[in-house]
């Protein structure tokens, strides 16, 4: 298992579209994506529960990966965060 | 004949039969419940019909607004949690396909009210949005009014996507009894220009009422007699007769707003005196490369033999706050509208603002074009980009390609520029009125927001005061000042302007 931490930039956090497109992103692995933060957890390929989670912009994320893939896969969520959020 | 009177969302006049579309009785299982199978055989059926009918709008969506509405909702549609929970109802619960969309509709959005985030409760349209599709398949309704011809759509309230659902060109007036004057959806309206009235009581219209919507004075009349439909027919015939109603009128000049090349026609000039707001965000906004110089001057050059000698202002791009541009990377910013935007981006990005000038410039020759600067708030950037235009001027010369000086202006539309407007006024040749963020800035009121609504000042009264004194600031200085924001096309305030001796109004096609 491999995790990251990321700080979220995008003034308005992780709102519908980006949410969206993470979980399109997340789908296209054999690992289990898990995103941590403010105390809750949820597996980044369900859009309305990371919706629900309320990142906010400044909100601190824990991105954990777990998988056959998980070292291709960590490195293209992490440029993903960058990009995106 | 009842007639009832309301608050103006967009003027104009409508006759029409009302198509009531009621969110209330959308839920309603109007079908027997059925085995099991059968209703999960429904679901399954609506979950992927839906799923095409939104990939369909996707693809027609006539601006990326459109479309990000409908991806998120096709999103929200593959969620697996929530074609899960739908499932569960039928399979396990033994719920109707309906009732099963009806407990999704509720949970999720319970779900979205707990976060007690503004924005995730704004997001609780979107799920019934999606559930509303969801009913309206099983129950065999037809979400838009294509079959059903032009009507006047008459709401409890109406969410932005609704529009956009119903198809606008059907829709030739709307009532609806929720909703505030200023909100995203009313914006919407207005850009499109269909006469819109806010009643509250909405109870006596039923499907099929005939009914005539006056967005020019607030009143709605229900099944009118013959003496008050021939008074409107009367109206609309003078309308149209008259090139530019009430706005023409006005003893000042009338120019119009234009977003894109393509809004322009000949038969569009001949209805006003030519073009006071050209917005170049749409050569960068949604662009992976920036609009070339080539690119640029041919569209310049080519608004201006379409004008034929009518005055052309184009604004410098203005990149930043909610309009991003993929070639022109910006940090992301907490609060984007007071960040880099308009002319700031100009000092980060000068060689991208020097090939739009050198296009303006070449393009000058062609007809008689002004152009402005965005997001000024001082007297220091007007004189920094003065000099990056003689910088371009000169190298034009020195290579000896053609080029015209074009008149320029500043925008206010920040409180420091209309305070400081004496100043401006003294370095350029006119001064154009952005209201909208003018009053923005002034109220310190985010426009995205209805909840801010009560805090607005209807009557405008502090953003009047500053366009009084920027008004005399600029005759005092010998130099033109026009409006060209929303207020402009409101005809409440038409005689406000011409009392405080404002020079031009650019207003929106629609209202001409």
């Amino acid at each position: 298992m491999k995790e990251f931490e990321y700080k979220i930039k995008d003034a308005v956090g992780l709102h519908a579209r980006p949410a969206g497109l993470l979980v399109q992103k997340a789908k296209n692995y054999k690992s289990t994506v898990t995103i941590f933060a403010n105390g809750k957890q949820c597996e980044a390929t369900r859009l309305m529960a990371l919706m629900a989670m309320c990142i906010k912009c400044g909100t601190v994320v824990k991105v954990t990966v777990d998988g056959e893939d998980e070292q291709t896969c960590i490195e293209e969520m992490k440029t993903f965060f960058i990009e995106n959020l | 004949m009842i007639c009832l009177q309301g608050k103006v969302i967009c003027g104009g006049t409508a006759f029409g039969t009302a198509y009531i579309s009621d969110r209330k009785t959308q839920g309603e299982n109007k079908t027997e419940l059925q085995d099991k199978a059968t209703e999960l055989k429904k679901l399954d059926i609506a979950i992927s019909s839906v799923k095409q009918e939104l990939t369909n709008s996707i693809k027609s969506a006539e601006n990326a607004a459109e479309k990000d509405i409908f991806e998120v909702h096709r999103m929200m549609l593959e969620d697996e949690d929530f074609s899960d929970f739908l499932h569960a109802a039928v399979n396990n619960d033994g719920l109707s396909a309906q009732t099963a969309i009806k407990n999704a509709e509720q949970y999720f959005s319970q779900m979205f009210k707990d976060t007690k985030d503004d924005y995730m409760i704004a997001r609780i349209d979107d799920i019934r949005d999606v559930c509303a599709r969801l009913t309206a398949f099983l129950n065999g309704e037809k979400t838009s009014l294509n079959q059903k011809g032009p009507a006047v759509l008459v709401s409890e309230e109406l969410l932005p996507s609704d529009l956009i659902n119903f198809g606008t060109k059907n829709i030739i007036g709307i009532v609806i009894s929720s909703g505030a004057v200023y909100s995203h959806v009313s914006i919407l309206i207005r850009e499109l220009g269909i006469p819109a009235v806010i009643c509250e009581d909405i109870s006596d219209i039923k499907s099929g009422t005939e009914i005539l919507v006056n967005g020019d004075n607030g009143t709605v009349i229900l099944e009118p007699d013959n003496k008050t439909l021939c008074e409107f027919k009367h109206i609309k015939s003078t309308h149209t007769e008259s090139k530019v109603p009430n706005f023409n009128k006005l003893p000042c000049t009338v120019y119009v707003n234009i977003g894109d090349i393509k809004e322009i026609s000949d038969e569009l000039f001949n209805r006003c005196d030519g073009i006071g707001l050209f917005r170049t965000e749409y050569l960068y906004v949604g662009k992976s490369t920036l609009p070339s110089e080539e690119e640029q001057f041919s569209i310049y050059k080519e608004l201006l033999i379409k004008a034929n000698g009518k005055n052309v202002t184009v604004r410098t791009f203005d990149i930043g706050s909610d309009k991003s541009c993929e070639a022109l990377p910006l940090k992301k910013e907490e609060n984007p509208a007071l960040g880099i935007r308009g002319l700031r981006v100009y000092s980060l990005y000068p060689e991208v603002f020097k090939i739009q000038i050198k296009a303006l410039l070449r393009a000058a020759v062609y007809g008689n074009l002004s152009i402005m600067y965005p997001m000024v708030t001082s007297l220091e950037e007007i004189e920094e980009i003065h000099s990056i235009i003689s910088d371009v001027a000169e190298e034009l010369k020195s290579k000896g390609v053609p080029y015209k000086m074009p008149i320029k202006g500043a925008m206010i539309e920040t409180p420091a520029a209309a305070l400081l407007s004496d100043e401006i006024a003294k370095a350029v040749d006119f001064l154009s009125l952005g209201t909208n963020d003018l009053t923005q800035y002034t109220l310190a009121l985010d426009r995205e927001y209805g909840d801010l609504e009560k805090f607005s000042d209807k009557n405008f009264k502090a953003v009047i005061s500053l366009i009084k004194i920027a008004t005399e600031n600029a005759h005092k200085n010998g130099i033109k000042i026009g409006i060209c924001g929303e207020l402009a096309s409101n005809a409440e305030f038409s005689d406000t302007w011409i009392k405080l001796g404002i020079d031009y109004l650019s207003v929106l096609p629609s209202v001409l």
